[in-house]
This record gives structure tokens, C-alpha cells and sequence, in this order.
């Protein structure tokens, strides 16, 4: 048996990374930040650098505390709602910055966009190709 | 002669031509100037367009080794700031005018690979 699935967009990432990186554009009212994130489908949540928080004005600590495991201990990060924008998807969901300052890698998880979306990636050639996933295709 | 000698030269033949051929040289001269604006105007959307940054990684894959453990801030195919502290690298793209800053953390090349959480 085969399957077939169909996708509005193909996007080509760079692949001289450790990692699916992407371009993430935050915005908050008036205000954008824009970074690179990792592509982590084993990320229950988006979780970002609270730097680009602050850069959109926002009160880090204002926001749901959730503490996230890791195969090496825990974290806390605070989670606010923003407009997620990558590959040419807006999306509003809530995201998370993480408290520590030090906490220097920012990734795509399930919750909020992941799940929003559908994706298929072929590795080998750096290619991801994404639909939305209320979208007919 | 220097430039604006060269200019002022320019000028004084301009007022020798008749009114016509004045009217034909201002329009040929507001067309180019409109092109050239349209062309740049161009080049901004599709910095701005452009999901995947492809200016920004192609910036990336000429000098990542050069800022290996530093952040960097690019806009298009220009680094504005760069530094080991995240924050100020942003902070100093920001003041320096970058409108959409893009960063980067180019990790550390230590010879260890990201194992993932």
C-alpha cells in the first residue's frame, strides 16, 4: 500500500547546520523580532531565547510558568501568545522564552505549530515541504 | 575637471537647448531616476519576502567559520553587529537602524555534535 500526501509549499533549508534551521518572525502589536530556530519534533512546546520576548516589550515573567524536562534535568519557561510567522505561515499561538538567561537554542515544537501545520521532510536533500493543516489541499 | 565642475558644465549646455529639447531631456532624466527607484524598491520586497532569508544563509555559508560561538545579526547579505552576548548583538543592530535584523547563533565548532534535549 502507498500513500500519498500533497503540500501547498516546498521550501529548501540551508544545510550546512547541525539540525533543520529556520527563519521565525515573532510579532506582538506593532513590534517583530526575527531569529533562527531549530525544527524539534520533540519539543512539546515552541520554546525561544527570552531575549527576543524582551525585544517584543514583553513582561517574561508575566507569563504561564511551565517547568519543561529534559533528558538532563529541568527548566522553566514562561509562555505568552505572540504570531508565530514561519514559512509563510502566520499563526497565533502561544510560545515560550525560557527564564534563564543562558538558555541559548530556540525550537520548533508541537504545541502551536507543529500541530497546526502539516509537514513532510526529506533530510537528504534539505528540503521541507508544509501545508497548513485546516488548508485543503 | 571635478564633479561639480563637471555638472555646472552640464547645466550651461542644458540652456542652450530649446524648450522642447529641454522638456525631452527632464523626461528622459525623471524616467531613469523612477527606474532606478522601482528597481531598489524591488530589491526591498524581496528582502522582505523572502521567507527562507536566502541572502542572510548565503552570507552564512561564505563566513559562519570567521564568527564560530558568536551571535550575529544580518540584514540581507550585511552583518550589522555580531558578538558573543545575544542580546547586545540585537540591541546593536537595532540601534544601528537594521529594521529586520535576522539572528544567528552560530554555534561553537569544538569538534561536538547537538544531541538534543
Amino acid at each position: 500500500m502507498t500513500y500519498n500526501l500533497k503540500f501547498d509549499k516546498l521550501y529548501s533549508y540551508s544545510m550546512d547546520k547541525e539540525g533543520i534551521a529556520i527563519p521565525v518572525k515573532l510579532k506582538l502589536g506593532a513590534k517583530e523580532t526575527y531569529f533562527e530556530a531549530f525544527v524539534d519534533t520533540g519539543a512539546s512546546y515552541c520554546i525561544f531565547e527570552r531575549m527576543f520576548g524582551e525585544d517584543l516589550g514583553i513582561d517574561i515573567e508575566s507569563g504561564y510558568k511551565r517547568k519543561i524536562r529534559t533528558v538532563t534535568g529541568v527548566f522553566f519557561a514562561y509562555g505568552h501568545e505572540v504570531t508565530l510567522s514561519v514559512l509563510d505561515y502566520e499563526l497565533d499561538s502561544v510560545v515560550y522564552f525560557a527564564e534563564n538567561e543562558d538558555f541559548g537554542r530556540n525550537v520548533l515544537g508541537r504545541t502551536g505549530w507543529l500541530n497546526r501545520l502539516s509537514i513532510a521532510i526529506i533530510d537528504y536533500d534539505g528540503q521541507i515541504y508544509v501545508s497548513r493543516y485546516d488548508d485543503e489541499v | 575637471m571635478s564633479a561639480s565642475q563637471q555638472l555646472q558644465e552640464i547645466i550651461s549646455q542644458t540652456e542652450k537647448l530649446t524648450n522642447e529639447e529641454q522638456l525631452k531631456l527632464a523626461s528622459y532624466l525623471m524616467e531613469k531616476l523612477s527606474l532606478k527607484n522601482e528597481a531598489s524598491s524591488i530589491r526591498e520586497e524581496e528582502k522582505v519576502s523572502d521567507p527562507m532569508r536566502k541572502l542572510e544563509y548565503q552570507w552564512l555559508a561564505e563566513h559562519r567559520s570567521e564568527y564560530s560561538g558568536q551571535y550575529v545579526a544580518l540584514d540581507g547579505n550585511k552583518l550589522i553587529s555580531h558578538g558573543s552576548n545575544g542580546r547586545e548583538v540585537l540591541a546593536k543592530a537595532r540601534e544601528l537602524g537594521a529594521k529586520r535584523p535576522y539572528i544567528v547563533h552560530i554555534e561553537e565548532d569544538n569538534g561536538s555534535s547537538f544531541g538534543g534535549w
